[in-house]
């Protein structure tokens, strides 16, 4: 039994090895949508990615930040902030009501298990990458007021 | 183990055999990513106020490296790690020495993922199996076996697990295997999500065996687990319910021994959530009970070690300080008091939350807007009767006495662009006799919080709060708490903190911190020095006991 699985498993790996290389990863959204990640990075605009959770203020804190400037942002440069929310079960179902009480306009993904967060080896939140055609082109982790603005200018400078 | 070792040799070989092929057809290189994380303690030699002495080693570190290879939807991937000298205090004892604990090999595509050696899953909302990391808790329980997903479209994935679950350096006994389906009737059935709303659906199982050659006549070696889960979806509007129940299993007390008696248990767990959201506004409801379901993979496991599912506390998760002292530690198993005296078999309640927001330039939003956040929760001991577990009546959807209540009121108000404060009150009750086995089963507290943040110019801002904690019937009385943080985005942060608890006759003590914090691009280096009170740490509703200590502390992490 155990060894069939093992068996089982290797045989669709070799078998398969000539298809995607980008990460695979799927999350939902909000909706039950699934988004893949790695199509998500692709993108000719620049796209944060942004974790966060329902329980770090400093996340929160950052997330509001970046909302009373969102609008412009987008405008400018035309970037799409993508907030994954890694909580677990106990408070995933309450980051649909702070996004919607707070009127964000983000796109917010679920990363129940954190099997992003793990793949981006993101060790703490808050934590961003911003990837811009697919390249990564500043990576940030932690939230003083402030850094919002940093973010902003590494963005500008990408797109240059 | 070695049968495994030598077949993910193998597979690494087949990797980079691909991957040297691939070169020579395209430019493909992969991707090498990781992480380094390193805590470090170096411990006074004793600290009188907080009665604290050093350990054996009082030089400590536990250390964390990772990495991962990605080629062409192929990923293979080992985890280091070394507690050397020793393992912090708090941390399980096991983890002292040096090794790598964890490895895999995984290929993924659109539809189908498989690997093989170490991985971390989640059936659901991990009711009835979830395997994860958590550093900070000491917890790395993923499983050592194979896994394969399958989602064939957008509405549907099913998974299959089959392996062990980690304990330190090796595993634990118990073998689990599982299957999950979950499904999007809507998406399946091509209705039209917008008018008729989403309607969900899914079905979990897991087994788990493990051998047993003592005293116990008939005792359940192998006890099988079952979900069924449906949620709906329509734009205001979310409903979500979920059963789950596990077949009979004996008996274990807090130590991990096996009970002897002739009665088995069966356990369950009936959770139903409602989210409503509004123009600013949200509104949450959960109700939860959980008979006899916190499980773990052995039958000798104790505290966070082979835990197999995760039944969090769904209390509101604090941040301050203050608000970590009286945290709730939800009563999930059979408890028993010495001498195998049953003392909770589960618990019943529920939490409802509020939150709104008063836009720019309304009446109560004035120029800059506030914000509201309510919350409140409930939690009873499900009724039983008899302390003696082979005659006891044991009820379901019953409750008893009370757990766990609390109440919270947090508003946030911005006067300008540069400056906004945060208001917390918090009143709760703590039955701790129930919950810890001793104390007062009527701990009542009080706290609040101030805080407040300063944006100054060029990136430079300072934040500060002071709390206040009255508490009746614990020994340890009252506490008083305040932060002062000065940032400089995005790399400097200092930090003074401080929580004195100056109601406790018999140890006044200042628990006081002082540190920095540097942070450039992924890289960041923290440094502080001061005491850490004793108490639970609770991540996400599972806790760690911590000692007291006092000392030097340094954090790094780095991902690439």
């Amino acid at each position: 039994m155990k060894l069939f699985f093992l068996f089982f498993s290797f045989f669709i790996a070799s078998v398969s090895f000539s298809q995607e290389s980008l990460t695979q990863l799927k999350l939902k959204d909000a909706k039950g949508n699934v988004v893949q990640i790695g199509e998500v990075i692709q993108s000719q605009k620049p796209v944060i990615i942004s974790f966060w959770a329902t329980w770090c203020a400093p996340c929160i804190q950052e997330l509001e930040a970046i909302h009373e400037v969102y609008e412009d942002w987008q405008k400018e440069t035309k970037v799409t902030l993508y907030a994954v929310c890694i909580d677990d079960a106990r408070s995933q179902f309450k980051a649909m009501s702070i996004y919607k009480s707070k009127g964000w306009k983000y796109e917010v993904l679920y990363d129940a298990n954190q099997d992003l967060k793990r793949a981006l080896n993101v060790a703490n939140v808050p934590n961003l990458v911003v990837y811009y055609n697919g390249k990564e082109i500043y990576k940030h982790s932690g939230y003083s007021p402030g850094s919002e603005d940093v973010l902003y200018k590494k963005i500008k400078e990408a797109i240059k | 183990m070695n049968k495994f070792s030598l077949l993910f040799a193998s597979l690494l070989l087949l990797v980079c055999t691909i991957n040297a092929q691939s070169e020579k057809n395209k430019k493909d290189k992969g991707k090498l990513s990781g992480s380094i994380e390193s805590n470090a303690q170096y411990y006074n030699e004793k600290d009188d106020d907080i009665g604290f002495i050093a350990p054996y080693n009082r030089f400590r570190s536990n250390n964390y490296i990772k990495l991962d290879y990605t080629i062409k939807g192929v990923s293979v991937g080992v985890q280091y790690e070394a507690y050397e000298p020793d393992v912090i205090l708090g941390y399980p004892e096991n983890l002292k020495g040096n090794g790598i604990t964890n490895y895999y090999a995984a290929y993924n595509s659109k539809k189908i993922s498989a690997t093989i050696g170490h991985f971390y899953e989640q059936f659901g909302s991990g009711l009835l199996l979830r395997s994860w990391e958590d550093r900070q808790l000491g917890i790395n329980n993923a499983i050592f076996g194979t896994r394969l997903i399958f989602s064939p479209n957008d509405a549907m994935t099913f998974k299959a697990i089959y392996g062990k679950k980690r304990d330190a350096y090796s595993f634990g006994e118990g073998l689990i295997w599982g299957a999950d389906a979950d499904l999007n009737l809507s998406k399946l059935l091509k209705q039209d999500e917008q008018k008729k709303g989403t309607i969900t659906t899914g079905f979990s199982y897991v087994g788990k065996h493990e051998d047993y050659d003592g005293v116990v006549a008939n005792l359940p070696q192998t006890v099988h687990l079952l979900s069924v889960k449906a949620g709906y979806q329509k734009s205001n509007l979310v409903l979500n319910a979920e059963y789950a129940f596990r077949t009979n299993d004996c008996a274990i007390n807090d130590l991990g021994k096996v009970i002897n008696t002739n009665k088995f248990f069966n356990g369950n767990v009936l959770q139903l959530g409602a989210t409503i959201t509004g123009n600013n506004s949200a509104w949450n409801f959960t109700l939860r009970q959980v008979k006899n379901f916190g499980m773990y993979t052995d039958r000798k496991a104790k505290l966070n070690q082979l835990l197999l599912n995760y039944v969090p506390a769904l209390t509101k998760q604090q941040h301050y300080s203050l608000a970590n002292i009286y945290v709730y530690n939800p009563q999930v198993r059979f408890s028993f008091l010495p001498g195998n005296l049953l003392n909770s078999t589960g618990e019943i309640g529920g939490q409802f939350e509020w939150l709104k927001t008063f836009p720019k330039n309304s009446k109560l939003g004035g120029k800059y807007g506030m914000q509201l956040n309510v919350h409140f929760s409930y939690y009873a001991a499900l009724a039983f009767d008899g302390t003696d577990v082979n005659t006891a009546k044991i009820y379901s959807f019953k409750p008893a006495n009370t757990n766990f209540r609390d109440f919270n009121i947090e508003v946030k108000k911005s006067w300008n662009k540069n400056f906004k404060t945060y208001f917390t009150y918090i009143n709760s009750l703590y039955n701790q006799k129930q919950v810890e086995g001793f104390g007062s089963d009527n701990v009542q507290s009080n706290i609040l919080i101030a805080e407040g943040i300063v944006k100054l110019k060029k990136g430079h801002s300072i934040k500060a709060d002071i709390q206040h904690l009255w508490v009746e019937n614990d020994y340890r009385g009252n506490w008083a708490a305040a932060t002062i943080e000065y940032g400089i985005a995005p790399m400097f942060n200092f930090f003074v903190t401080d929580m004195y608890n100056y109601g406790n006759d018999n140890k006044k003590a200042h628990y006081y911190n002082v540190g920095a914090s540097i942070t450039k691009g992924t890289a960041r280096i923290m440094i502080s020095y001061g005491r850490q009170r004793e108490g639970l740490l609770c991540v996400g509703g599972v806790c760690r006991l911590v000692p007291a200590s006092s000392g030097l502390s340094m954090s790094l992490n780095y991902s690439f």
